[in-house]
């Protein structure tokens, strides 16, 4: 026999390859095309643009296309821009963490005991995200107003006669209205992860002498820590840059960076010094994000996923 | 106790008290039927005990229940003289290896290892040098840094053990831990097993539905369906005198014949007349034969029941043929040598009466041939 004869014909028409099996050739890279459209359109180009704008210089006939860091410089020097800038900081920093403090615990209890009805229990902690983020904001001034329910309750309850204003317009009315919306992604993020681990490992932990505490502290606290963290982050972005809920309920004392980026933009038509108080709070939330992000890292697998 | 002959001494035993289960029961809620019901045992300490029976027999209920993770419905769970049947797993002396490990994923080995070293408080120093022995014992010493992820299934498995075992426990339970293994493996850590058991002293708990795994390992044997213990004894016990059919079927290979005993005093299977060494009282009952009682061809002529026969099947296994022979109606199961016998060709069948065991009627309920099956 010759060595021609090892190899096998096919036998029949060869079959048409699939789809995939054409697209595997070196036409692969065509499915990213929308991808890398839709990346370069909505997320690089306003950011480009924001960019020059920073670097353009302001006059009274419009932007002039010089470059400059004189925006740059106001920003830094101005004392109302540090204010604000560490005003923004403490109440994201704070609603993140108060978010955090009631749904991370609040997942816990729904995954561990609320047996078959934990996705309904989840479910209903969740649908405020379905209503929209003005109205949410916007219900908590009818909560903490003069005429709101909390007053109204004081003074039924004959806690305090006349109607009191201190519950709005300040830096914790932004806080603890911004702790409310913050908590469904915290609790997302964390039920997510708390359902995944499966029974045997609290079974395992008890059998090894812990307590629920112990289990919680060395078991489910740093195995769920990097969805919480991501919950924790997400909240943070959405507080930082916020101007529309210190617009509502701020007040003058709860006025945020977001909000005199706003005006830049808007009232001063300044754009390039908007554009560099942009560009600055982003610089800053992204090193807080950098600094939040090293405890994410994560050595292990869960049951389910690949390594 | 007859066992005491076959207990090893432990070297440096830990395990000082008995554990008994009292007329122990289950019911699950939201189910009638009990998964566990009056389950009596007494697990001396120092032994390997197997818990085997088919799935849903309730074996691996009676082991969470002695765990904790479970608190039975009725009856009382001791150690020694301390009733722990309402206790936390967390406070009972005894650790678990659990089905599928359930290793920290986010913990290497060695912290795994030393985890509840640390859950009991104990010195650093001290937790080091017990888990490189562990570590050691089960040979993982040269994975130590590696997360569980990282591990075959076997490591994981020994990782397990190790875990189970550093804290020196009165008593550890293992849920069908080599299930999830191939056969080659199954059988080194069988070997493992029970070394390490002697070694350590310590009271195993194994549940299994293999039966071939619990003749091999265990002291002892309760044999499990339905939720009740049907037998437990020695490993030569339960295979030469099986208190039930269904421990007789269950465990090793037999051919069960149905006995009556008739109006002049003989008994029969069917129209077979058959000699039975000592029959039970009873008029109906069953007599258990084992492939290896059977003498086959001429060896048959000398046997106290003799039988003719047709070979139905004749299946190669390496060794031998394992043959289902037809006679008098009953299919007989036997052994013979390769070769001797084909299918379709006439063979004598016979069996000394010292040779077979007459099951008496009892009042556990007989599960399903399907059920006894299973376990196979």
């Amino acid at each position: 026999m010759t060595e021609a004869a090892v190899t096998v014909e096919p036998a029949g028409p060869v079959a048409r390859p699939s789809l995939g099996e054409r697209i595997r050739g070196g036409w692969r890279w065509l499915l990213a095309v929308p991808a890398i459209i839709w990346i370069a359109a909505a997320v690089i180009a306003p950011n480009v643009v924001l960019l020059l704008y920073s670097v353009w210089e302001n006059q009274i006939f419009g932007v002039q296309h010089n470059l400059t860091l004189h925006n740059y410089e106001t920003v830094v020097q101005s004392d109302t821009v540090r204010t604000l800038m560490l005003r923004s900081l403490l109440i994201a920093l704070g609603a993140a963490t108060m978010a955090t403090l009631v749904a991370f615990p609040l997942a816990y209890v729904v995954v561990r005991y609320f047996g078959k009805y934990k996705f309904f229990a989840a479910l209903l902690v969740i649908v405020p995200l379905w209503v929209s983020f003005l109205m949410r904001v916007f219900s908590w001034k009818i909560i903490l107003g003069e005429n709101g329910i909390l007053n109204g309750f004081l003074q039924t309850t004959g806690i305090i006669s006349e109607p009191s204003s201190v519950f709005l317009y300040s830096p914790w009315a932004v806080a603890l209205v911004m702790t409310y919306v913050g908590i469904p992604y915290v609790f997302l993020s964390a039920y997510t992860l708390l359902d995944r681990i499966p029974e045997s490992l609290y079974e395992a932990a008890d059998d090894c002498g812990a307590s629920q505490w112990r289990t919680f502290r060395t078991v489910v606290w740093p195995i769920s820590r990097p969805a919480v963290v991501i919950g924790f982050m997400l909240v943070f972005v959405l507080v930082f840059g916020d101007y529309v809920t210190p617009e509502l309920v701020g007040g003058f004392s709860g006025t945020m960076v977001g909000t005199i980026a706003v005006q830049a933009f808007g009232g001063l038509n300044n754009w390039p010094y908007g554009a560099a108080l942009a560009i600055s709070t982003v610089v800053v939330s992204l090193t807080v994000l950098g600094l939040l992000s090293l405890l994410l890292r994560k050595r292990y697998v869960l049951e389910g996923e690949t390594a | 106790m007859a066992a005491d002959d076959r207990r090893r001494a432990p070297a440096g035993g830990v395990a000082t008290d008995p554990l008994r289960l009292e007329s122990v029961s289950k019911t699950y809620p939201g189910t009638d039927k009990p998964a566990v019901e009056g389950v009596d045992l007494l697990i001396q300490p120092g032994e390997f005990f197997s818990l085997l029976g088919p799935s849903g027999s309730g074996k691996t209920t009676t082991l969470r229940m002695i765990a904790g993770f479970e608190r039975p419905t009725a009856g009382r769970v001791l150690l020694g003289d301390d009733e722990i049947t309402a206790k936390p797993p967390h406070k009972r002396p005894i650790h678990t290896v659990f089905q599928n490990y359930a290793l920290f994923p986010h913990m290497d080995v060695r912290q795994n290892v030393a985890y509840p070293l640390r859950m009991a408080g104990v010195g650093k120093a001290e937790i080091g040098q017990r888990v490189d022995e562990f570590l050691e014992r089960v040979s993982v010493a040269e994975f130590a840094k590696r997360m569980p992820h990282q591990l075959s299934g076997g490591q994981r498995q020994r990782v397990a053990l190790a875990r189970a075992l550093v804290p020196q426990p009165e008593l550890v339970l293992l849920d069908e831990p080599l299930g999830a293994l191939d056969l080659k493996l199954r059988q080194e850590m069988q070997v493992i097993l029970q070394h390490l058991q002697r070694e350590v002293g310590i009271t195993f708990v194994y549940v299994t539905h293999d039966q071939g795994e619990a003749l091999a390992m265990s002291d002892h044997i309760a044999i499990m369906a339905d939720g009740r213990v049907h037998q437990v004894g020695q490993p030569e016990d339960v295979y030469s005198r099986p208190a039930t059919t269904f421990v007789a079927r269950f465990v090793g290979s037999t051919t069960l014949l149905e006995c009556e005993r008739r109006q002049d005093g003989r008994v029969y299977a069917g129209d077979l007349p058959v000699e039975v060494a000592d029959p039970p009282p009873d008029r109906h009952f069953h007599l258990s034969v084992r492939p290896e009682a059977l003498r086959l061809g001429a060896d048959a002529a000398s046997c106290d029941n003799q039988v003719e026969g047709v070979v139905e099947e004749a299946i190669y296994q390496g060794s031998d043929v394992q043959l289902r022979i037809r006679a008098a109606g009953h299919l007989v199961k036997a052994r013979g040598p390769v070769g001797a016998f084909n299918a379709g060709e006439r063979a004598g069948v016979g069996w000394n009466v010292v040779d077979a065991v007459a099951i008496p009627p009892s009042d556990a309920p007989e599960p399903s041939e399907d059920v006894a099956r299973k376990g196979r």
